[in-house]
């Protein structure tokens, strides 16, 4: 055989690796109609890694919409779902919502990711759609911190990461200030990055010395963190003044729980704290969690209200499980247009992007209001103190749930 | 020097798994000459077999031990059928037809494990007897690691021994080499590619279920895990068990050694070997060049 051909194996087997590394996943939006019939497209991980997510996120929709009907809302009008696989990636997520404007599906809701979400907003914009985002959470994607919205037709419904940041330092500088030396495990992306550098900083702001031990930063999808864990456990100081940071979520945060436990890294600090999803890993992990203090938007004890009891014992009877932050946020995203869908009278993009500038919205986590200049849901953030019990509801303790309004943690409403 | 010592242990540690995963790979590419993209899917097949027997719950060594071996069987019995319905009638096609239809396997087993357990990740706890640690000279040693290392170990001494020593290795070497010959010399062919297909799949199994208690159990192990050990493969050589071990190893210590002396370069130990390798050694550090050549 010619030398020329020998290696051809080796360079496809090279490319098609590197190909499928490159295949990551996004997601996509909703759809409009006339006034007897309007569509919602809904985008988000349906295969692969973050299907669970994606799973979640169209469950809730499904189970909000149900609601809202019942609760009278849109009466007289049939309004369906479709639902596209963003297959976490910004790419598949653009097909999908490509697909959806050119199918007249108008008003978009979902998503997972920041770069689809960042990726579907122009398009949406410039179809004259509506996009409705539940978990992306870039703190560009609304004009929170800025005052003033970068996509005229796009409204964020999860808190900005900076937000969920802020919120655990408001809580752990209070319940921690004795906790100085931190080592960090994190996805070398600009969300673990971020995330981390928000909390370093408001911490510092907060008056507590923050001096980082160890940090390390390992690809998202990674889940082979023997030497990290090892090295982690070697550099951990006394314990009274030491705390693990995770800027991971998912199968991440699980793998470094378990491979961790057999150096006893958790029980060597007095603080094991991470922002982003967890309970799905505490609950996964059957029992065996250790204590943790987590910030995101939701979770199913944080809030005494009928709408939020309505809200778990129905997703409950239906799915068998608790719902988790992105149930919360596929709900919120339901609840959001069916409102503004009520108020118009119709699925007309346009007018539902006007109803749904200072729109109020009876959430689970109470009457919340999506801000008209920025564009975001004034939700509150809520840091949840949680420990592994086989005793307890799917294995997870609540011990103690602290809920930060958005006016803590934002300059704006 | 303490530091360089558990700096390597824990490479040691990071690479056999690796290895684990990546010997069934090489095995089947080395005999069969099929790059085989399913074999991430056997592999998470393998984990979500071994949690699916024992609950997920904590067992003893046995149980554990037998749970292990269980899903090997059946990723067996899945390659071997896999074997017979797909890649029996593409082999002698050009091997990019093999590759596609080796990655649509993926996808499809990717589907069908979803249906089958579901899409929410699951995990499965260590046993008493593996969890934990121990010290050697001052440094830290993860119990579990030690048994990786030592299955590790013993696949590659098993798969030497059974390709070098015994008489079947004798017609695997010579399928693997000439297959028209070995046909003419009247060895049955066929049935030994599909016994090395179901040997692959069920290595991929073991490394599965091995791993299993260590990671999320979800159908996102299969492109990880698929990347890495093809990557690895390469870096060793197309086909070459004892390169898949070299590799593993030289990946593994070089990661573990770059987070302790050069963190900014930690998490790129595998793709500068694959560009190094590619570069000096195409054919990979000890690659055979007349299976690479065949190919």
């Amino acid at each position: 055989m010619p030398r020329s051909t020998r290696f051809v194996p080796l360079a496809t087997a090279v490319g098609v690796t590197v190909a499928l590394a490159g295949c990551g996943g996004d997601s996509g939006g909703s759809g409009g109609g006339s006034s007897e019939s309007v569509t919602i497209g809904v985008i988000a991980p349906m295969e692969g890694g973050f299907a669970d997510i994606g799973n979640n996120i169209v469950n809730g929709f499904n189970l909000g919409l149900k609601h809202a009907q019942e609760d009278g809302l849109a009466e007289g009008i049939d309004v369906r779902v479709e639902v596209k696989d963003e297959q976490a990636n910004a790419q598949a997520a653009s097909q999908a919502a490509r697909d959806f404007l050119s199918d007249d599906v108008q008003l978009l809701a979902g998503m997972l990711t920041t770069p689809a979400c960042s990726a579907v907003a122009p398009l949406v914009d410039e179809a004259g759609g509506v996009l409705v985002t539940s978990v992306c959470a870039g703190n560009d994607l609304s004009g929170a911190y800025t005052g003033e919205t970068p996509f005229e037709r796009t409204f964020s419904l999860s808190p900005r990461d900076a937000m969920v940041s802020d919120a655990l330092v408001e809580t752990m500088s209070e319940k921690f200030p004795e906790v100085t030396n931190y080592n960090v495990f994190g996805y070398d992306y600009a969300w673990g990055r971020d995330t981390w550098g928000t909390y370093r900083e408001g911490m510092t702001d907060a008056g507590v010395a923050v001096d980082v031990d160890q940090e390390f930063w390992v690809p998202l999808g990674e889940t082979n963190f023997r030497s990290q864990v090892s090295a982690m456990s070697r550099g951990i100081g006394a314990k009274e003044d030491s705390a693990v940071f995770l800027a991971t979520y998912g199968a991440g945060t699980s793998a470094f729980l378990q491979q961790a436990s057999a150096f006893d890294v958790v029980g060597n600090v007095n603080l094991l704290a991470s922002a982003g999803g967890y309970y799905p890993v505490a609950r996964q992990l059957d029992g065996a969690a250790p204590d943790m203090w987590n910030a995101y938007d939701y979770n199913y004890a944080a809030y005494d209200n009928e709408t939020n009891k309505r809200f778990v014992e129905d997703y409950e009877a239906e799915h068998g499980q608790k719902p988790v932050s992105w149930t919360f946020e596929g709900y919120q995203a339901a609840l959001a247009y069916m409102t503004a869908i009520d108020e118009v009278g119709s699925g007309d993009a346009d007018e539902i992007v006007e109803a749904l500038k200072g729109l109020e919205i009876e959430s689970p986590a109470g009457s919340l209001t999506i801000d008209a200049e920025t564009h975001q849901l004034l939700a509150p953030t809520v840091v949840s103190h949680t420990r592994g019990n086989p005793d307890a509801p799917e294995g997870v303790e609540v011990l103690e749930t602290v809920v930060v309004p958005a006016a803590d943690v934002l300059d704006v409403g | 020097m303490g530091e360089f010592f558990a700096a390597l242990i824990a490479g040691v540690a990071q690479g056999v798994p690796l290895f684990i995963v990546a010997s069934g790979l090489t095995l089947i590419f080395g005999v069969l000459h099929v790059l085989n993209f399913a074999h991430g899917a056997f592999f998470m097949i393998g984990a979500f077999a071994f949690a699916s027997l024992l609950g997920g719950g904590s067992v003893n060594v046995l149980v554990f031990l037998a749970a292990a071996l269980a899903a090997a069987v059946v990723l067996a019995v899945v390659g071997a059928a896999t074997d017979v319905m797909v890649f029996k009638r593409l082999y002698g096609h050009d091997h990019m037809v093999t590759l596609l239809a080796s990655y649509a396997l993926l996808l499809m087993l990717e589907g069908i494990t979803a249906e089958i357990w579901g899409v929410q990740p699951r995990t499965q706890r260590q046993t008493p007897a593996f969890a934990g640690s121990f010290e050697v000279l001052s440094v830290r040693v993860a119990v579990y690691d030690v048994l990786l290392v030592g299955i590790g170990l013993a696949i590659a001494g098993g798969l030497y021994w059974m390709l070098q020593r015994t008489s079947y290795g004798q017609i695997v070497r010579a399928v693997a080499t000439d297959e028209q010959m070995a046909r003419a010399l009247g060895i049955r062919a066929r049935r030994v590619q599909t016994g090395v297909f179901a040997l692959g799949a069920a290595l991929a199994g073991l490394s599965g279920a091995l791993i299993a208690p260590l990671v999320s159990v979800d159908v996102g192990l299969a492109p990880t895990f698929a990347i890495q050990s093809f990557a690895i493969v390469i870096i060793g050589g197309l086909g070459s068990v004892s390169g898949a071990l070299v590799a593993a190893l030289l990946v593994g210590i070089s990661e573990s050694l770059l987070i302790s002396y050069a963190p900014d370069l930690a998490g790129f130990s595998l793709y500068i070997a694959v560009a190094l390798v590619l570069m000096v050694r195409p054919r990979g550090l000890m690659g055979n060049p007349a299976i690479t050549a065949r190919a």
